[in-house]
């Protein structure tokens, strides 16, 4: 038993769900650096169910004046964010990308701007999961125009539950998020 | 048969015919030339107009220090222009940042453009909102904001859209096109780019460009 709580113990990761263990695991839960004083921030995070069980995400608590979920829906040109009111669905054995031009956890109404090594809670809440605690990780902004090698990235790192707290800034310069970008060149952009 | 001046003459028939040839043919040459500028920039990559129509246009806003601008004023070398606003947490910093990456590459290779940020939010994005952000940005970034009018006329002249969604009075988000704008001083608007490409992309189109201009 002992040995089975420590197991459950080294999976959970960032991740404390409040009761009993989830099925339900955040990775990577991570906000870019605030541009200016811009009054929105957007976080981004990979969900996965490894339950099989229907879940949803229902929304989020944090913080902020208001803190909500939304999704990018492109139609003729034209970019809308749509507030995901009745959440996003969580299929058993599935995932959920938060992704730039995708889903995202919208934060309005910020006090100050997001720097980065800063971290902020919040509270995912899952209607069968319940509320599980996240902490994002404040990252550079650098290049992070191009998620399609992230998104590959993360399904070929699959059993990630090991991976525990991740430390952010290497892992930012060591995925290649690029078709024969040259980092060595980059600029400070902001 | 020698000319004569005899009007109804053959040979004065054929140096009329010619005459009327040769200015036929001039005028279509120049309204050839008129109706498709874009045609030095065949080789080059990106979405072109189709000839004869008209994209941006003339503007007079005001820019992030507060002052009145025209768009002779702020497009005086090439530009990419992009209209977002700043409550936007996700596509806009996205796709600035891009436009700024692409400057940067740029002015490595020596081709000096500047990234020009129109607001689709002028109630929330005054001057001094958007002074920061594009400081923040790009040190050679000119952020534009105006009237409500001002800014929906622009928005036209683009042929760019944008609208106020419902909701919060303080929190509501905006809809808008997501195009970047190639533009050469004094020729306006050459091509445009969309939010898929990445900033490599961009910088090498736009150097197509103003390799040919």
């Amino acid at each position: 038993m002992r040995i089975l709580v420590i197991l459950c113990a080294l999976f959970a990761g960032t991740i404390s769900a409040a009761g009993d263990m989830s099925a339900v695991m955040v990775h990577h839960a991570h906000i870019p650096a605030s541009i200016g004083s811009a009054p929105t921030g957007a976080g981004y995070m990979m969900i996965m169910n490894s339950g099989e069980m229907d879940d949803r995400l229902l929304g989020v608590e944090a913080d902020f004046p208001r803190v909500e979920v939304h999704n990018i829906v492109t139609k003729d040109g034209v970019a809308s964010m749509v507030h995901q009111k009745d959440g996003v669905p969580l299929p058993p054995g599935g995932d959920l990308l938060l992704a730039p031009g995708g889903y995202h956890i919208m934060f309005m109404g910020l006090k100050s701007p997001f720097v980065v090594g800063d971290t902020v809670e919040a509270v995912l809440v899952f209607e069968h999961a319940g509320r599980i605690e996240v902490s994002f990780n404040v990252v550079e902004r650098g290049d992070l125009m191009d998620h399609s090698n992230h998104a590959e990235h993360m399904e070929q790192m699959g059993d990630s539950e090991g991976m525990g707290e991740m430390d952010h800034s290497e892992h930012s310069s060591e995925m290649d998020h690029s078709e024969g970008m040259d980092h060595s060149d980059d600029n400070a952009s902001d | 048969m020698p000319p004569t001046k005899d009007k109804s003459g053959p040979a004065a028939l054929i140096a009329a015919a010619t005459a009327v040839v040769m200015l036929v043919a001039s005028l279509g040459f120049i309204l050839l030339q008129l109706r498709t500028p874009a045609d030095r920039f065949a080789a080059c990559a990106g979405v072109r107009l189709p000839a004869g129509q008209e994209m941006g246009g003339p503007f007079k806003l005001t820019d992030h220090t507060g002052a009145r601008v025209t768009d002779g004023d702020v497009i005086d070398r090439p530009a990419l222009l992009y209209f977002g606003y700043t409550f936007c947490p996700d596509v806009c910093p996205l796709d600035v940042v891009r436009n700024a990456d692409a400057v940067d590459i740029l002015a490595e290779d020596g081709y000096e453009v500047r990234p020009v940020f129109i607001t689709v939010d002028p109630a929330r994005d005054t001057a001094e909102a958007l002074s920061d952000y594009a400081e923040a940005m790009h040190p050679e970034m000119v952020a534009l904001t105006g009237s409500e009018a001002e800014i929906t006329e622009t928005l036209a002249k683009f042929r760019a859209f944008a609208s106020k969604q419902d909701g919060d009075p303080e929190y509501y988000v905006v809809s808008h096109t997501t195009l970047t704008y190639l533009m050469l001083p004094g020729e306006g608007v050459v091509a445009f780019f969309t939010r898929s490409l990445s900033a490599e992309e961009i910088a090498e189109t736009t150097t197509c460009y103003l390799d040919a201009a």
